[in-house]
């Protein structure tokens, strides 16, 4: 079954947090996630991959922000009010992570849950641990720690050389 | 095969307090070897037997084992039936090496079965047998008869009649496969010894009886040997059923009133009493018949192990047992660190307070208030949240401190064994053991500190006839010595040794290619010694095993410098050498400068600046295709962080107008960055930032600024680094200060 999906307190149920971006709307186990917040002021860090937004203060802990738009490169959105930063624990490792907007959070029976079909999400579907069906929509769940795990430890390892305003 | 099984929390205990154990006798034994002394070696006696009591308790049949071993020794030492010399203390210290690797096995996987202790028990054994070499004197005789001679001729040194059969026990060490022991301990009461039965029964509501009978037969081992018990060691061992009796058939030479007597230290006992199995001329098997049914063949025997071994019953003074050295203890470098409860408790009222003004503040969102009165009460509030928040960063920073001596004492044994090793005699004095810094600092200094204190011996001090032929006493001297002045600790490795030879320095320096003969020429003696903490250089004519093995002085001082650090060195040709380190007090804070560049704040230490200047932008030259600004009578490469970092982070350079810049000292000589705008000075809390620690070239960490935004702080070493590895690439287009023309 999905991993990363871990069973709900009632068996064979997931609750999952909803977040919106570029007009999907996608599902985290919640387990994933440790909380949500607004968008404070990102600081830039020099030569780390165009994903990472930056850093920022966490109640005093000093954590990497992440773009999920330019992650999965999708076209940049515009800063909203509605933007939050999806706060992960991955082991040691906390990261936060930039949405359009969270919605909602959801109970969910396994058993709504399909696996993945290339043809309906436009996300590399390697990330994806299935669709589920709602009456009136569909909710992509994402597996963060693949997403930020193998790829995005590596880019951020991977140091970008200065650029060099094409003189060289 | 364990003992009685230890919780984790025991056996951190256990560890801990061993650690300690095997330090001091460390410490002590260099003392013994240079200074002497009969209370020196009484202390390590007691260490040694603390540990070996908690070893076997414990289950560490190793540790019991070679614990005993250096007891037997060192029981002649005490009693001057072998003298103190330089194979004994070498074997010493090898045992206490030994152990260490007993206990590190230990904290790995629960036993230190894994360590083999078989050669150099038995080396021990043999010292204490080897003929006593001369009158006992105190000091270093390293010519001795070896000390693997062959295990000699029992009894020369005293030893109780029997000896075979303990020799054979304590060489198989294990207890197992011993049947047959019975039958020849039958023979094992010698002259002086009486065989008692002793029949112990534990309080009915004590919580572990078995652990209580264990000790009662830790203690029949220490007052004589355990012929037969019931239960045996392993019942008590393997059963998880608890025992409330104990009997035992124990040979000793003692009287049985001193070992009920004894037995009064172990806790929880509630009735102990012995009678006699016949005369010293009886039969123990006499005994071993009316005893209790012994378990299988051999588990009657197991006890001996424990080591009623060679040191005989008679020997042990009566205080002896369980009685801790004096010593003073040392929390071990490990992950934990020991905070006196003071500290605690007054982190807990900080605490307190802060909680007070959280109370305070939540209140004013709730009250109606003026807007004068909401003012007043908010300068209140925040006037004594600066007061609490001051003392909470003192108090920690002060839970943080560690005395030097931690790091200090395992220098002692260094010198001597390098000493030893050299043919050198040296002296090795220490100074202000008991300054503190913070344990993150320590633990960063403690290899640049070998690397230097070898150096001094090996390379520092001369051969003892050179130096008697230079007018020198033979005997060399190396200080370590630590002071605080002002808001720094230095430390300094000083030897009264050959000195360094300007001139030499600058010939090897021009030889390796590190500058030409002409820049050697302009040098300024105290110029050239700082040649030497440049990569690549070594002035050790030869290879040695101890300081020659291509690690240089520049990595001490990359070393010292990651934490914050200088190191400088002064010479006085044929008087010695001085190195001396200017530390931190602290990591976790400092002094820094908020600058901005494009819209990010960076912090820079402030002890990483030279100056900080208005700099014309039409004064930049080109010098060698690198931008240079001139300062006073020389000129300094200026880098714009976008050389660096990117054009994100490229500072905007007016050819009109003054810009900052910020010049940083570096390895390689001064170096300018342009920066946007200059914020001003602050205190700044260093944080990591999760994940990217160390990633992001020039950048070490992060701070929380006062308005809860996150500023960089630069590491002032990495990013000169990086402009210079970056170099070449902008060598010729002058970087983000080229005109765009």
């Amino acid at each position: 079954m999905a991993t990363g999906s871990v069973q709900g307190a009632v068996s064979g149920q997931m609750q999952l947090v909803v977040f919106r971006l570029a007009g999907e709307l996608y599902g985290v186990d919640i387990q994933q996630v440790r909380e949500i917040i607004r968008v404070p002021e990102v600081t830039r860090v020099p030569r780390t991959p165009d994903f990472v937004e930056g850093v920022i203060n966490l109640r005093g802990s000093v954590i990497p922000v992440l773009d999920l738009r330019k992650r999965f490169r999708l076209p940049a959105g515009e800063a909203d009010r509605e933007r939050r930063i999806v706060v992960v624990e991955m082991g040691e490792q906390t990261l936060g992570v930039i949405v359009d907007a969270v919605s909602e959070v959801l109970r969910l029976d396994q058993d709504r849950i399909e696996p993945p079909s290339p043809y309906i999400v436009n996300v590399d579907s390697q990330y994806i641990t299935g669709i589920a069906r709602l009456e009136d929509r569909l909710i992509i769940l994402l597996d963060l720690n693949k997403v930020l795990s193998a790829g995005e430890r590596e880019e951020l390892e991977r140091l970008e050389e200065p650029e060099q305003d094409g003189r060289n | 095969m364990g003992g009685i099984e230890l919780s984790p929390e025991e056996l951190e205990l256990f560890l801990t307090e061993s650690t300690e154990m095997v330090d001091t006798m460390e410490e002590l034994l260099v003392t013994l070897e240079t200074e002497g002394g009969s209370e020196a070696v009484a202390a390590i006696f007691r260490a040694a037997h603390t540990l070996k009591g908690g070893a076997a308790t414990a289950g560490m049949e190793n540790i019991a084992r070679l614990t005993h071993a250096l007891e037997s020794l060192l029981d002649l030492v005490r009693s001057g039936e072998r003298a103190v010399d330089a194979d004994l203390v070498d074997a010493l210290l090898e045992a206490v090496d030994v152990l260490r690797r007993c206990l590190a096995a230990v904290k790995e996987d629960g036993t230190d079965e894994s360590v083999d202790v078989g050669g150099l028990a038995a080396r021990l054994e043999a010292l204490a047998q080897e003929p006593p070499g001369g009158t006992p004197g105190l000091s270093g005789r390293a010519d001795g008869p070896s000390g693997q001679a062959a295990p000699a001729s029992q009894g020369s040194t005293g030893t109780a009649a029997g000896e075979p059969v303990q020799e054979a026990s304590r060489k198989d060490g294990s207890g197992k496969d011993e049947s047959g022991k019975l039958a020849r301990l039958s023979g094992q009461v010698a002259e002086g010894e009486r065989v008692f039965r002793f029949i112990v029964d534990v309080e009915p509501d004590a919580a572990m009886p078995s652990i209580r009978l264990y000790q009662a037969l830790m203690v029949f081992e220490e007052h004589g040997r355990v012929l037969q018990s019931n239960p045996t060691v392993k019942e008590i061992e393997e059963t998880t059923a608890d025992h409330t009796r104990l009997e035992a058939l124990v040979v000793t030479a003692e009287n049985p009133q001193d070992v009920q007597a004894a037995l009064a230290e172990v806790s929880h006992l509630r009735q102990v009493s012995w009678e006699a199995v016949g005369g010293p001329s009886d039969k123990p098997d006499e005994g071993a018949g009316r005893g209790p049914a012994p378990g299988p063949a051999g588990a009657g025997g197991a006890p001996s192990r424990q080591g009623a071994g060679s040191s005989g019953p008679g020997r042990k003074p009566p205080g002896s047992g369980g009685d801790g050295p004096a010593a003073p203890s040392a929390a071990p470098m490990a992950d934990t660190i020991r905070v006196s409860v003071r500290v605690l408790d007054r982190l807990m009222n900080l605490v307190g307070e802060l909680v007070i003004d959280r109370t305070r503040l939540a209140r004013l969102g709730h009250v109606d208030l003026q807007l004068q009165e909401l003012q007043e009460e908010l300068e209140l509030v925040s006037g004594h949240l600066s007061r609490i928040t001051a003392e909470l960063q003192d108090t920690i920073m002060q839970a943080r401190m560690v005395p030097l001596e931690t790091l200090f004492r395992k220098f002692p044994r260094m010198v001597r064994d390098l000493a030893r090793r050299l043919g050198k005699d040296v002296r090795f004095e220490i100074l202000g053991e008991d300054t503190e810094l913070d344990r993150a600092v320590i633990e960063q200094i403690s290899d640049p500190l070998v690397h230097l204190i070898r150096n001094a011996v090996d390379h520092g001090l001369e051969p003892p006839q050179d130096r008697v032929a230079a007018g020198k006493s033979a005997q060399g001297l190396v200080r370590l010595s630590a002071y605080h002045q002002e808001n720094n600790i230095y430390i300094e490795v000083a030897d009264d040794g050959r000195g360094i030879d300007a001139e030499r320095v600058k010939r090897t320096a021009v030889a390796r290619g590190l500058l030409t003969a002409d820049e050697a020429q302009q040098l300024h003696p105290a110029e050239a010694l700082e040649l030497l903490f440049l990569p690549g250089f070594s002035t050790a004519g030869q290879v040695t095993d101890v300081s020659g093995r291509g690690v240089g002085l520049d990595v001490v001082k990359k070393n010292i410098e990651r934490v914050n650090g200088t190191v400088s060195i002064q010479s006085d040709p044929g008087r010695g050498t001085r190195f001396i380190i200017r530390l931190p007090l602290t990591l976790a804070i400092v002094q820094a400068l908020l600058v901005n560049i494009r819209g990010t704040m960076f912090a820079v230490p402030l002890d990483s600046i030279v100056e900080i200047l208005l700099v014309g932008g039409e004064r930049v030259r080109m010098a060698n295709g690198w931008p240079m600004v001139p300062v006073r009578d020389q000129v300094i490469p200026l880098v714009n962080p976008g050389d660096v970092w990117g054009a994100a982070f490229a500072a905007a350079w007016r050819e009109d107008a003054s810009n900052p810049v910020v010049v940083l000292r570096s390895g390689a000589g001064p170096l300018a960055l342009a920066v946007d705008r200059l914020i001003g000075e602050q205190e700044i809390v260093i944080k990591t930032i999760d994940g990217m620690g160390g990633q992001v070239p020039g950048i070490s960490g992060a701070s929380i600024l006062g308005d809860g935004s996150v500023a960089l702080i630069l590491d002032v070493t990495g990013f000169t680094k990086e402009v210079r590895r970056l170099g070449t690439a902008f060598r010729g287009h002058g970087g983000h200060f080229e005109k765009s023309a």
